[in-house]
C-alpha cells in the first residue's frame, strides 16, 4: 500500500526546487522517481500473466502518493511532476515490455491500457511498444501532438493541465489530441498489419 | 513532409471534421482541388472508427468533445431522445420518450467501442440484465438495453429529484438536520441491502449516485455498473485506477476517492463491506456538512482514507449516539471490523428513528405454526444469508405467546434459487408461452416449476417443498409447460407435447385429459373442473373450454365474440361462480388486451379491466394484472365481479409479454407470491456456430431474441425475426460486415423468413393490419415492396422452396385438422412478374404437419407430425404418391437437410441436434439410426420457427448452444406476505 513518509519529503523538496527554477534538482528527482516508477511497475507485473494490463495513469499517481509530501503540494506542482513522471513512465514501460521477451511486434509484448475505460473497451491493451515507435514517428511531423498524447496518456494529465504544462490552450490540446490519436491509430494498424 | 504540408493535413482534418459526416467527402474533394495524396491523407485519418473516440482516451471520457453521439429528436428504437442529461463515467445521459410505453426514460448511450468488443459487450449485457433484475424502490431500475443505429444504449429508470450530492452542496457545504439525514440514508441502506442479498455490491456509492425524488424517496442510481463496465479482471494494481480516472478531472476524482474504502484504495478485492464503508461516508456528510476525508487533491484525499480518522467532533452536537455507533462502525479502515451487513445497519437506525412505535405499529401478529413455517422456509430459501435473516427478525417483540411479529410494512423480498441443476423453461417447444414456468402451491408450501435440466434432458416439471433444499423432477412430464395446481395442492395440471395432462404431486404416471394443440394456461376449480385454453387462437380457434379432471370430455365454455381473437390465461374464481381470463382483440399485441369474467355455469361475460392482462384474483381480495411489465392491483368485488377501488402499480418488473399476455407471475393463497423479475419476455441470446465436435464460435455476441435463423444459400447472410415487447420482425444479418438490417418494418408480427434458392428473395409469415397470418415475400436486399404470396382466412407459416425454385412449401392451420402441409406453384421471374398458383393440400389429416424441408435433390419432403403423439421427423417422396419414413426415433422438430452429403439433421427432446445418414434408391428411402450430431445441447427457441440452421457447408450450425449464460433463469424471486402489502397499497373498503 502507498505509505507516505517523512523520509520521502527529499523528493518533495528536489519538486519545489525544480519548480523554483532549480534545473539541477530535476536531474537529481528524475532517477528517483523513474526508481520508483520501475518499482511499481514491478510488483504490478509480478505473478501477472504476460499480456497483462498496467493501468499507466495509476502508476504515476502512486508514484506521486508515495514519492511527495502531498500536504505541501499545490495542483500546479503536481500538474508539473505528473509532467515530468509521463515521459519516465513511457520509458519504464517500453523497457518493461522490450525486457518481458518482446520479440516481434504482437509478441509477448506487454499491453498497457490506460484506464477503466480502455481496460473496458480493449482487454488486451495496447501494445506499447508499437506505441512508442508510433509516437516517434509522429514526434518526426509534430512534437507538441506527441507529446500531448505523452502527456494525457502516460502521465493521465487533463486536459488543462495538459494546456498548462505546454502553456497553450485547452482548445488547441483537443486538437491535437483528436487528430494526434487518428494519426497514431492509423500508424499503428497499418504497422501491425503489413 | 514539410511543415506547411503537414499543417495543410492539419487544418483540412479540422476543418472536415467540422462538417457532418455525410458533406466531408464532397468537402475534401474541393479543397483538395485534385491533389489526390493530400486527399486520401486527411481521409484515412477521418476514416478511422469511431472507436478513436475512446482510443488512448483517458478517464476523462468524450474531453472536449461536446459533439454527442446522439441528438436530440433522434430516435434509438422505440425511445426519441429528448435532452442531455447529464455526463457520467459511462457515457452521455438523455432523457427519453419510451413511445411505445408512453413513459420517459433516461437512457446512457454506450461509449462507442463498447459495440467493437463482442465478448466485451456480451460480458456488459449479461451483466446488465443480471442488474435489470434488482427490483426496489430504492433503486434506480435498468430497464434493459437498446441497440439500434448501431448505437447500444442502457435504459434506466428517470428519476426526477435532486442528487444528494446537490443537496448537500457539492464538498457537503450543508448538513441535514439528523432526522432528515437518517430517513434518506434508512433508504439507502434498504437499497443496498436488497441488492447485497442479491449479490450485487454498488462499488460507487457516493451522494452524486443518490437521488432524492421530490415525494422524497430515495433512489440509489449506478448500481454495479461499475463493475458492470469494468468486470472481474480489474482486481490487482489496476484496481487504483479508481485514482488515476479522477486524475484528469480534480473535481471528479476528489468526489470518488472522498469514498473509496481503505481496501479499494489498496487495489484489493471488493466485498459489499466496502458498501457498508461508502454508505458511513455518505452519512457522516449528510450530519456534518463536510466530507469525512476532505483533501485538496486526490492523493490528499486517498492519504485521509488510509490513515486518517475521521473527525468526530464535527458532527453537530445533537447526533443520537446510536447514530456515532453505526459511523464508527462503517468506518473502521480494517473491513474485518466494519459491520459485515447493511441490514444490520438498517435496523439500527430503524431504531434510532422510532425506537418504540416502528416494529409495534407495524406488526402483524400470525399464527405460531405459520410463523415458524415461514421462517423456516425462508432460512432455507436464503441459504448462505439465513443469518441476515435472522438478525432481521430477531427484531420482532418477545414471542410471549408463542407468536412471531413480521413487520408487515416490510414484506419480505427473497431471490430463491430453484434447487435443481436446472434452468426454467418460460416457453416449450412450438407452442409457447404456456403460462407461468413457476408456480406456488395453494397453501404456500410448494413450488412447481418447469425447468431444463443442465446435464442435457427435455424440460420437465420439478417439485420443491419450501422446507426442504432440493426440487423433485416428475417423470414422466417431458416437455410439459403451464403447470397449475388442484386447489387441495395433490395434483399439477400441466400441457405436455399437445395435451392437457395431469400429475399426483407424489408421483405417478401422469393422466391425459384433453386436447390442447397450443395451450394457453388452464385453472382447477374447487369442484374437480379444469378450465383452460387448449388453443392460441393462431392455430384453431381460441376460448376456454372445461374438463372434468377426473376425465370425461371437453367441452367449449366460451366462444371469442366479434373483435376478440382469444381467450386465455383463465382462472376459477373462489366459489366456482365465474372464470376470470384475457382477452384480446388481434394476435401479438396485448398492450390494449383486457380481462372478462364469464359468470358460470352460465351468464353474459363483462368486461372488468382494460389495459390488462394474466388477472388472476388474490384471496386479499384483490385483482391482479400485467400491464407494460408492471403487476397491477386493484380491490376487487367478488359480489359484483367489478373492480372496487383505484389500481396500484405493485411490482414493477415482472416478465411478461406484450406478445402473448403471458407473464411469469402467481400467487398462493396464503399471500405468497413468485414471479421473475426482469421485462421484456423471452430469452435473448447470442447466435453462434455449432460444429459436431461441440465447439462453438460467436457469430453474433450480441444477445437477441431472434427465432426462426435461416442462412441463405450463398452462407453469408442469416435471416431471423427479433422480438421486443411490441414488435416481432424479420432481420437479416451479414455475418462478414457484422451489420444487422431491419428488413419488414410493419408494425405488425413478421417472422419466420425463408431464402429463395437464389438467394434473392426472403418469404415470410406476416399478419398485417391485424389480420390472419399469410404469407409475403420480398426481395432479400430490402428493396422493392412486399408482396403477398398468399390469402387465406388460416394462419400459415412458410416452410421451404423447391430447389428449382418454382414450389413453395409452408403449413396452414386449418380449422378440421390443425396445421397441415401445403405446397404452391410459382411462375414467371424478376423480370416479367411473378404469377403465385394456387396452393394445394400435400399432407393433411388430423394431426400436426409442419416445417416441411425440401431435400436438396427436390425429391423428399421431410417435416414433423405429431401422429405418434409425439413430434417425430418423418420424409415422404414429392411430388408423390409414395409412403413415408418415420427419420427419427425418440422425439424430434425441426428438420434440415444437408446440402453436401446424404444427412438429415434434427432436434431432439433433449436438445441436442442429431444426424440421421439416409440413402435413396428410386422410391426408397433408408434412413439409418439416428445418431447425436453434436453432444452440446441447443437452446430451444420460443415461439413458432427453428432453433438452428445448417450452413451449406454442411459442416456447421447457426444456433445458440445451452450454455449457463444463454439458460434460462435459476433462480425465482419470492414475495412473503404480498398481501399486507397488497393492503397496504391498495385498501379494500368494506
Amino acid at each position: 500500500m502507498p505509505r507516505i513518509q517523512a523520509s520521502e519529503t527529499g523528493v518533495t523538496q528536489l519538486l519545489l526546487a525544480w519548480r523554483e527554477g532549480d534545473e539541477a534538482a530535476l536531474a537529481r528527482l528524475t532517477p528517483l522517481v523513474h526508481a520508483e516508477l520501475q518499482r511499481i511497475a514491478r510488483r504490478c507485473m509480478r505473478g501477472q500473466p504476460p499480456d497483462h494490463s498496467l493501468q499507466a495513469t495509476a502508476l504515476v499517481n502512486e508514484a506521486y502518493v508515495r514519492l511527495v509530501d502531498v500536504q505541501q503540494m499545490n495542483r500546479q506542482n503536481r500538474a508539473h511532476f505528473l509532467a515530468m513522471a509521463a515521459r519516465l513512465m513511457r520509458r519504464v514501460l517500453v523497457d518493461s515490455a522490450r525486457a518481458r521477451g518482446y520479440q516481434k511486434r504482437g509478441g509477448g509484448a506487454v499491453r498497457v491500457s490506460f484506464s477503466e475505460e480502455l481496460a473496458v473497451t480493449d482487454r488486451k491493451g495496447l501494445d506499447v511498444v508499437g506505441l512508442d515507435d508510433a509516437l516517434h514517428a509522429l514526434a518526426d511531423l509534430d512534437e507538441r501532438q506527441s507529446r500531448v498524447i505523452e502527456l494525457r496518456f502516460f502521465g493521465g494529465l487533463s486536459v488543462a493541465e495538459t494546456a498548462a504544462v505546454l502553456g497553450i490552450s485547452s482548445e488547441t490540446v483537443m486538437r491535437d489530441w483528436k487528430m494526434a490519436r487518428a494519426w497514431l491509430m492509423r500508424e499503428m494498424n497499418t504497422r501491425t498489419t503489413t | 513532409m514539410s511543415n506547411a504540408r503537414w499543417d495543410r493535413i492539419k487544418d483540412l482534418y479540422h476543418a472536415a471534421l467540422e462538417r457532418p459526416a455525410s458533406a466531408r467527402a464532397a468537402f475534401l474533394r474541393d479543397v483538395c482541388d485534385g491533389d489526390r495524396a493530400l486527399l486520401d491523407e486527411v481521409q484515412s485519418l477521418l476514416d478511422q472508427p469511431v472507436s478513436v473516440e475512446k482510443f488512448l482516451e483517458s478517464g476523462e471520457l468524450a474531453a472536449g468533445d461536446d459533439t454527442p453521439s446522439v441528438h436530440v429528436g433522434q430516435r434509438l428504437g422505440v425511445y426519441e431522445v429528448q435532452a442531455l442529461i447529464g455526463r457520467g463515467g459511462m457515457g452521455e445521459v438523455y432523457r427519453a420518450r419510451d413511445t411505445r410505453l408512453g413513459r420517459d426514460v433516461a437512457i446512457k448511450v454506450l461509449p462507442a467501442m463498447f459495440t467493437a468488443e463482442h465478448d466485451r459487450l456480451a460480458r456488459f449485457e449479461r451483466e446488465a440484465r443480471m442488474l435489470a433484475t434488482l427490483n426496489h424502490p430504492h433503486i434506480g431500475a435498468i430497464y434493459g438495453l437498446e441497440e439500434a443505429d448501431g448505437l447500444r444504449a442502457l435504459v434506466l429508470e428517470l428519476v426526477d429529484g435532486v442528487t444528494l450530492a446537490e443537496l448537500i452542496g457539492t464538498s457537503g457545504a450543508r448538513s441535514l438536520a439528523p432526522a432528515e439525514a437518517l430517513a434518506i440514508a434508512r433508504q439507502i441502506a434498504d437499497a443496498l441491502d436488497a441488492a447485497h442479498l442479491k449479490g450485487i455490491i454498488h462499488r460507487d456509492l457516493k451522494p452524486a449516485n443518490i437521488k432524492i425524488t421530490p415525494d422524497g424517496t430515495v433512489k440509489v442510481l449506478d448500481f454495479g455498473l461499475a463493475k458492470a463496465a469494468v468486470g472481474d479482471g480489474a482486481i490487482d494494481c489496476s484496481q487504483s485506477t479508481t485514482l488515476s480516472v479522477g486524475g484528469t478531472r480534480d473535481g471528479m476524482i476528489l468526489g470518488t476517492a472522498a469514498y473509496l474504502s481503505p481496501e479499494q484504495a489498496r487495489g484489493k478485492p471488493v466485498d459489499k463491506r466496502s458498501d457498508i464503508w461508502a454508505f458511513g461516508c455518505v452519512l457522516y456528510e449528510m450530519l456534518a456538512g463536510r466530507p469525512v476525508f476532505p483533501g485538496e487533491t486526490i492523493s490528499d484525499t486517498i492519504a485521509g482514507v488510509l490513515e486518517r480518522q475521521p473527525d468526530w467532533h464535527a458532527l453537530p452536537a445533537s447526533t443520537p449516539s446510536s447514530v456515532r455507533q453505526v459511523l464508527k462502525r462503517c468506518l473502521e479502515k480494517d473491513p474485518k471490523a466494519r459491520f459485515r451487513d447493511i441490514g444490520d445497519v438498517r435496523l439500527q437506525i430503524e431504531d434510532t428513528i422510532a425506537p418504540s412505535t416502528a416494529l409495534a405499529h407495524a406488526a402483524r401478529p400470525v399464527g405460531p405454526r405459520a410463523g415458524r413455517l415461514e421462517i423456516a422456509l425462508l432460512a432455507l430459501l436464503i441459504g448462505v444469508s439465513a443469518v441476515a435473516f435472522f438478525l432481521y427478525f430477531r427484531r420482532a417483540p418477545a414471542p410471549q405467546t408463542g407468536r412471531v411479529a413480521l413487520p408487515a410494512a416490510a414484506s419480505l423480498h427473497v431471490s430463491a434459487e430453484l434447487g435443481a441443476d436446472a434452468s426454467l423453461v418460460l416457453a416449450a417447444n412450438a407452442t409457447v408461452p404456456t403460462g407461468a414456468a413457476a408456480v406456488m402451491s395453494p397453501d404456500g408450501t410448494q413450488l412447481a416449476f418447469v425447468a431444463q435440466p443442465h446435464g442435457g434432458g427435455a424440460p420437465r416439471l420439478y417439485l420443491r417443498r419450501l422446507d426442504q433444499l432440493n426440487a423433485t423432477p416428475l417423470a414422466g412430464t417431458e416437455n410439459a409447460a403451464g403447470p397449475f395446481f388442484s386447489p387441495d395442492g395433490h395434483w399439477l395440471g400441466f400441457f405436455g407435447v399437445g395435451k392437457l395432462k395431469k400429475i399426483a404431486v407424489t408421483g405417478g404416471a401422469p393422466v391425459t385429459l384433453a386436447d390442447a394443440p397450443a395451450a394457453r394456461g388452464g385453472s382447477w376449480a374447487e369442484d374437480g373442473t379444469i378450465i383452460f385454453t387448449p388453443t392460441s387462437g393462431i392455430i384453431g380457434i381460441s376460448g376456454l373450454w372445461s374438463v372434468p379432471a377426473a376425465g370425461g370430455t371437453p367441452e367449449r365454455l366460451t366462444t371469442p365474440a366479434q373483435g376478440e381473437a382469444t381467450h386465455r390465461w383463465p382462472q376459477v374464481l373462489p366459489g366456482g361462480r365465474a372464470v376470470l381470463y384475457t382477452v384480446s382483440s388481434g394476435a401479438g399485441d396485448y398492450t390494449n388486451a383486457w380481462l372478462a369474467v364469464q359468470p358460470l355455469p352460465a351468464g353474459t361475460p363483462h368486461i372488468v379491466q382494460r389495459a390488462a392482462f394474466f388477472g388472476r384474483y388474490l384471496p386479499s381480495g384483490h385483482l391482479t394484472w400485467v400491464h407494460d411489465g408492471t403487476l397491477f392491483a386493484a380491490p376487487f368485488d367478488l359480489a359484483t365481479l367489478a373492480v372496487a377501488g383505484p389500481a396500484v402499480p405493485v411490482v414493477p418488473g415482472v416478465v411478461s409479454s406484450n406478445n402473448s399476455g403471458n407473464a411469469q407471475v402467481e400467487v398462493s393463497d396464503t399471500g405468497t407470491l413468485v414471479y421473475l423479475p426482469g421485462g421484456e419476455y423471452g430469452s435473448a441470446a447470442p447466435l453462434e456456430w455449432l460444429t459436431r465436435d461441440g465447439k462453438t464460435t460467436p457469430i453474433r455476441a450480441t444477445p437477441a431474441t431472434w427465432n426462426g435463423v435461416q442462412i441463405s444459400p450463398d452462407g453469408r447472410r442469416l435471416a431471423f425475426s427479433l422480438t421486443d415487447t411490441a414488435n416481432t420482425d424479420v432481420w437479416t444479418y451479414d455475418t462478414a460486415r457484422d451489420a444487422l438490417t431491419r428488413f419488414t418494418l410493419d408494425p405488425g408480427v413478421n417472422r419466420n423468413p425463408v431464402w429463395t434458392p437464389d438467394g434473392r428473395r426472403l418469404v415470410y409469415a406476416a399478419s398485417r393490419g391485424g389480420t390472419v397470418t399469410n404469407l409475403y415475400w420480398q426481395r432479400a436486399d430490402g428493396s422493392g415492396d412486399a408482396t403477398r404470396l398468399t390469402t387465406s382466412p388460416n394462419p400459415q407459416y412458410s416452410g421451404s422452396w423447391h430447389p428449382s425454385g418454382r414450389v413453395l412449401a409452408f403449413s396452414e392451420t386449418r380449422p378440421q385438422t390443425g396445421p397441415d402441409l401445403l405446397v404452391m406453384p410459382i411462375e414467371g421471374d424478376e423480370a416479367s412478374g411473378w404469377k403465385p398458383g394456387t396452393p394445394t393440400v400435400f399432407l393433411g389429416g388430423p394431426f400436426t404437419e409442419q416445417q416441411p424441408r425440401f431435400s436438396p435433390d427436390g425429391r423428399w419432403l421431410a417435416y414433423e407430425s405429431d401422429e405418434s403423439g409425439a413430434f417425430e421427423i418423418y420424409v415422404r417422396p414429392f411430388p408423390g404418391p409414395g409412403g413415408k419414413w418415420q427419420i427419427s426415433t425418440a422425439g424430434g422438430t425441426s428438420a434440415v437437410w444437408s446440402r453436401v452429403r446424404h444427412e438429415l439433421l434434427y432436434l431432439a427432446p433433449d436438445g441436442r441436434i442429431m444426424g440421421v445418414q439416409y440413402t435413396a434408391t428410386g422410391d426408397a428411402f433408408q434412413a439409418e439410426k439416428p445418431r447425436i450430431w453434436s453432444e452440446t445441447p441447443i437452446q430451444v427457441r420460443p415461439n413458432i420457427g427453428v432453433s438452428f440452421d445448417l450452413h451449406p457447408d454442411g459442416e456447421r450450425v447457426a444456433t445458440a448452444p445451452l450454455t449457463e449464460a444463454t439458460a434460462g433463469p435459476t433462480h425465482v424471486t419470492l414475495i412473503f406476505n404480498f398481501f399486507d402489502e397488497l393492503r397496504r397499497l391498495a385498501p379494500v373498503t368494506r
